[in-house]
């Protein structure tokens, strides 16, 4: 990257956020130490902000999450604490449910209940991803702007805009908090629509948390599974026989540990592709989205196998991915 | 709810609220929780417009029958509003293409026991929004059906004007997770589950499998 004339230098932040974080944390990874530190490196400094309050704060509070058909308020309250960081988010609307994270570990509790629920696994809100580190070219593909002030849940903000410069990924909007860089709001927008709102309507920042504010609520009579374990198992995992032949500019392979699947990034958005034998799936051809957040699966020409494209893009891109993955003969 | 309320929900539930729509929806969800009866409502009503309700067959039609009422019963609704989904009417006549091919290869990866990345570099992906991409894998999920049919007679299509969103008109077939069957519901929220690790994971992980090659 040396030869683009603004180059910065890149600073790993090891420290910075690791788990349990706001789909739009990915933006930590806009976490960059600037050496110097400019005026158009201004959102760059407030995105750092932003991914050490998120992680290094206590906060706790109700936001709503606006994702598609889901419209959600949720109680959450973040402890970080001897380095080491838990939480407890209570979804106030609907069947009583809390997700529990005490450093690695997350649990999802539910109310026990007749009636099975197909959202539970999917109701960590926007506390789910986090940023990677990895941003070596995002700046290539978005640009950031201050956007002024703004008053979010009593507090003091500033407005950042991400705007993608290809339609083929998402743009975000972000409030941050004046003194602590927590993320008070943020839309995440797809061609001036709005797809995706989080949103704070309460929110208490640097105060001390008592443990007992971080054990569940839901009594004894309840259901917990672990959001942590791999769902589907590596046994089951197919002998690689595929390839992800187009990527959206930027997007790079992230992790390769697994031969069932593979994600990428630009540093900001995420793109998963997993495959598995078809006759594991009945899934067929669907396309299918939570808000921003887009599932693509298919089966593959020629092979036994079921791939599934998943990612905070838009279907458009999403598809080609889909369309551009292709048996390997070997 | 007002009109305005009711048509920037419309307009949140097919994914085309601007920023005033929404600024709207958080304060209205403020002041009256009960909104959220309509998000549901409106959900139904685009689900089986769309056509992608897993009701049995027999049952739209009693559906349908249930759903007009409850439009009816919002008062000037059905005449001043777009219920939910029906403005989406162009999705069912935008041609079904074939599998676009890949415009370019920007990045081949050979997903194996070892990751080997092949980068063209010189050779970068076109601007994807500039290249409408192939209804790939659209399968049943949109189409027109008897009942969106039935719908579009009880509520013509033309009275709504579509033009107020034309920016993503591409961008919005596919359906919403909560109208497939339970079965693959649950299947796709596995891997939505998943995805969500690997983004938190790959936060963790400071190596780089690949180099930035230098012409880039």
């Amino acid at each position: 990257m040396n030869h683009v004339p603004t180059s910065k230098t890149l600073t790993v932040n090891r420290s910075a956020m690791t788990r349990g974080l706001f789909r739009w944390l990915p933006l930590f990874a806009l976490s960059l130490a600037m050496n110097p530190v400019r005026a158009d490196d201004e959102a760059s400094v407030w995105l750092d902000k932003m991914g050490k309050a998120l992680r290094e704060q206590n906060y706790q509070g109700i936001f709503t999450y606006m994702r598609g058909h889901q419209f959600d308020t949720v109680e959450v309250i973040h402890r970080f604490r001897d380095g080491q960081e838990s939480e407890r988010l209570a979804h106030l609307n609907g069947e009583p449910r809390e997700v529990v994270r005490d450093g690695d570990e997350v649990i999802c509790i539910h109310a026990r209940t007749d009636q099975p629920d197909f959202d539970h696994n999917a109701l960590r809100g926007p506390f789910t991803h986090a940023f990677n580190q990895n941003l070596a070219t995002y700046q290539e593909f978005y640009n950031f702007n201050m956007k002024g002030t703004d008053r979010i849940a009593g507090r003091q903000a500033v407005t950042i805009d991400i705007t993608p410069k290809n339609n083929d990924r998402y743009g975000y909007r972000l409030w941050l908090d004046e003194d602590s860089g927590l993320l008070l709001q943020s839309h995440l927008i797809n061609r001036g629509r709005v797809l995706e709102v989080f949103q704070f309507s309460r929110v208490e920042i640097g105060e001390p948390i008592e443990d007992q504010a971080l054990a569940s609520s839901l009594g004894d009579d309840v259901i917990e599974h672990s959001l942590t374990s791999p769902v589907i198992a590596q046994a089951d995992a197919v002998k690689p026989q595929w390839k992800v032949s187009w990527l959206p500019r930027g997007f790079r392979p992230v992790r390769s540990d697994a031969p069932d699947r593979i994600s990428f990034t630009d540093g900001i958005a995420t793109i998963s592709v997993f495959v598995e034998k078809s006759a594991n799936s009945n899934l067929g051809e669907v396309a299918t989205k939570m808000g921003g957040t887009v599932v693509i699966s298919r089966r593959l020409q020629k092979s036994s196998q079921q791939i599934t494209v998943v990612g905070e893009v838009p279907m458009d891109t999403a598809k080609k991915i889909a369309e551009s993955v292709e048996p390997v003969i070997y | 709810m007002t009109n305005q309320i009711k048509e920037s929900l419309s307009a949140w539930i097919d994914g085309e609220a601007s920023e005033i729509e929404v600024h709207r929806l958080l304060r209205q969800y403020e002041n009256d929780p009960s909104m959220k009866d309509s998000w549901v409502r409106y959900q139904q009503v685009r689900t089986v417009v769309r056509g992608e309700s897993v009701l049995p067959p027999e049952l739209h039609l009693e559906l349908h029958s249930r759903i007009s009422a409850a439009i009816a019963e919002e008062a000037g609704f059905a005449e001043s509003v777009p219920a939910a989904g029906i403005h989406k009417q162009r999705n069912w006549i935008r041609p079904v293409g074939g599998l676009a091919a890949a415009a370019s290869l920007a990045l081949a990866v050979f997903i194996g026991t070892q990751l080997q990345v092949t980068d063209t570099a010189g050779q970068p992906a076109n601007a994807i929004a500039n290249v409408p991409g192939g209804p790939a894998v659209q399968g049943q999920l949109v189409s027109t059906n008897p009942v969106a049919t039935q719908i579009s007679s009880a509520a013509p299509a033309q009275q709504y004007p579509t033009t107020d969103y034309p920016a993503v008109a591409d961008d919005n077939d596919g359906t919403e997770l909560r109208e497939l069957d339970p079965e693959r519901q649950a299947q796709l929220r596995a891997y939505l589950r998943q995805h969500e690790q690997l983004s938190r994971l790959n936060s963790n992980q400071r190596t780089v499998i690949y180099e930035p090659r230098a012409n880039q």
